[in-house]
C-alpha cells in the first residue's frame, strides 16, 4: 500500500464517510422515540465528526490532484507564453504591414498630386514610425 | 517554374487557414469561462451546508420546541469571545484553498484558449494591397502613356500581390500554432483530465456530502420532532426542493465535464489535423452544452426566486 494517499483514494474514503454518515442518520430517525438525550448527543456529535471530517476530505483531494498536475499547469503556461511573444511579433509585422499599406497611399497622393493626401499621408507614416 | 511556385503557395495557403483554431479557441474560451463562472464552489457549500450552520437553523426552527444542542449565540473560545459568524464558519481554509486551486486550472486554460483565438484571429495579420495598387494605377494614368494595364489586368495583381504577401504569413502562423498545439495537447489533456475530476468527483461529491449534511442536520431534527403528518408532509417537502437544487447542481457539474472532454477531444483532431467534420461536430457538442449548462442556470434561478 502506498505512503501517501491519492486523490481517488482519499474520494473513496470520503464517501465511506457520508454513507455511514447516512446510516447512522436513518437510525437516529427510526429509533428517536427510543433514544435517551445523552444518546442523541452522542449521535449527534458523530455525526458533525463524520461530516466534518468527509467534507474535508473532498476539498483535501483537490491540493492532491493539483499537486499531480501541477508540472502540466507549468508547461501550459510556458505555451501560453510562447504564444503571448509570438502575438507580440505577429503585431509588430502587421504594423510593417500598414506601413508599406501607407507608403503605398502616399506614392498615389503624390502622382495625383493631392496635397491634402500628401499631408495626411506623411502624417500617418511619421505616426506608425514613431510607433514601433 | 515561377508558376508553380505560385500555385503551390495558394494551395498551402487555402489549405492553412487558421479559421477553425480560430472558432475552436474561441468556443473552448468561451466554455471554459462558463465553466469557472457557472458551477458551484467549495466555500459556496461550505457555507451553507455545514453542520454548525444547518444545526443552528433547524435549532431556530424548532425555537418554540427547545433543543439541548442549540448552538450558544455567545460562544467563548480560547482567545475570548467568538462572534456569531465565526462561530458559523469555522475553519473554511481547506475549502477556500481548493477553490483557489481550480481557479488557478480553470485561468489557465482560459488564457491558453483566449491566446489560441488571438492569435489565430485573421485580422491579426493581413496585408492589403488596395493602395499599392490605386498607386500604380495612378502611375499608368499620370506618368506613364505606355504602361497600360486594364481593370481586369490591375485586379489580377491586387491578388496576387495580397496572396504573395499574405500566403506565408498564413503559413507561418498556421505552422506556429500547430506546432504550440501538438507541444501542448498532451499536457492540456493531463489537465482537462485533473479539472474534470475535481468538477465530477471531488465537487460533486462535496454537493452530496451537502445532501448528507442537510438530511443529518436540517431534516432529521425538525422531522423528529414533527407531531403530526402534516408538519412531516412539511418537512419531507423542503427536503425534496433542497435534493433537486442539489441534483441539478450535480447535473451542471457532468455537463461541465463533457464539455471539457468535447475541448480536449476538439483540440486534439485540430493539433493532429483530423477532417474538418470531426471538428465541426466537436463545435456543436461545445454549443450545446454551453446551452444546457446556462438552461441549468436559468431553472435554479427560477428555483430561487
Amino acid at each position: 500500500m502506498a505512503d501517501i494517499l491519492n486523490p481517488r483514494q482519499l474520494i473513496q474514503l470520503a464517501q465511506s464517510l457520508t454513507r455511514f454518515q447516512m446510516a447512522i442518520t436513518d437510525f437516529e430517525i427510526r429509533q428517536y422515540a427510543a433514544l435517551n438525550d445523552a444518546q442523541k448527543m452522542e449521535l449527534e456529535e458523530t455525526l458533525t465528526v463524520l461530516a466534518t471530517a468527509a467534507g474535508r476530505l473532498y476539498a483535501y483531494s483537490v491540493q492532491l490532484a493539483f499537486e499531480e498536475a501541477e508540472e502540466q499547469l507549468l508547461q501550459i503556461r510556458a505555451a501560453a507564453e510562447g504564444l503571448n511573444k509570438f502575438l507580440k511579433t505577429a503585431r509588430k509585422i502587421q504594423e510593417v504591414l500598414d506601413i508599406v499599406e501607407s507608403v503605398a497611399s502616399l506614392a498615389d497622393a503624390i502622382i495625383s498630386h493631392d496635397l491634402e493626401g500628401i499631408t495626411m499621408g506623411i502624417d500617418q507614416v511619421i505616426q506608425m514610425v514613431g510607433n514601433n | 517554374m515561377k508558376k508553380l511556385l505560385f500555385a503551390s503557395m495558394v494551395f498551402l495557403g487555402s489549405c492553412k487557414s487558421t479559421d477553425m483554431i480560430n472558432r475552436f479557441a474561441k468556443s473552448a474560451a468561451n466554455a471554459t469561462a462558463e465553466i469557472g463562472s457557472a458551477t458551484f464552489h467549495f466555500e459556496d457549500l461550505y457555507k451553507l451546508y455545514n453542520p454548525e450552520t444547518l444545526k443552528y437553523y433547524s435549532s431556530d426552527t424548532l425555537a418554540l420546541r427547545p433543543s439541548p444542542l442549540k448552538p450558544q449565540k455567545d460562544v467563548m473560545g480560547p482567545a475570548g469571545p467568538i462572534s456569531e459568524k465565526e462561530f458559523l464558519l469555522p475553519r473554511s481554509n481547506e475549502y477556500k484553498k481548493a477553490d483557489s486551486l481550480v481557479e488557478i486550472i480553470n485561468q489557465t486554460l482560459v488564457n491558453y484558449f483566449s491566446l489560441l483565438e488571438s492569435v489565430s484571429d485573421k485580422k491579426l495579420l493581413a496585408y492589403n494591397a488596395r493602395d499599392l495598387i490605386q498607386a500604380l494605377s495612378g502611375i499608368q494614368q499620370n506618368e506613364i502613356s505606355g504602361f497600360s494595364l486594364s481593370e481586369e489586368k490591375i485586379n489580377a495583381v491586387k491578388g496576387i500581390l495580397n496572396t504573395i504577401l499574405n500566403e506565408p504569413i498564413k503559413w507561418y502562423r498556421y505552422k506556429t500554432l500547430i506546432r504550440t498545439m501538438q507541444k501542448a495537447d498532451s499536457v492540456i489533456s493531463r489537465i482537462i483530465f485533473t479539472y474534470s475530476f475535481i468538477l465530477d468527483t471531488a465537487l460533486t461529491g462535496e454537493i452530496e456530502q451537502a445532501k448528507q449534511n442537510y438530511y443529518s442536520f436540517g431534516y432529521a431534527p425538525i422531522y423528529n420532532h414533527a407531531q403530526n403528518s402534516v408538519e412531516k408532509f412539511y418537512v419531507n417537502q423542503l427536503y425534496d426542493q433542497v435534493d433537486l437544487s442539489l441534483l441539478n447542481e450535480k447535473i451542471k457539474m457532468h455537463k461541465s465535464v463533457l464539455a471539457l472532454q468535447t475541448i480536449r477531444k476538439g483540440h486534439s483532431q485540430l493539433a493532429f489535423g483530423k477532417q474538418d467534420s470531426d471538428f465541426k461536430e466537436t463545435e456543436a457538442m461545445i454549443a450545446r452544452d454551453i446551452i444546457l449548462v446556462n438552461g441549468l442556470i436559468s431553472e435554479i434561478i427560477q428555483l430561487i426566486k
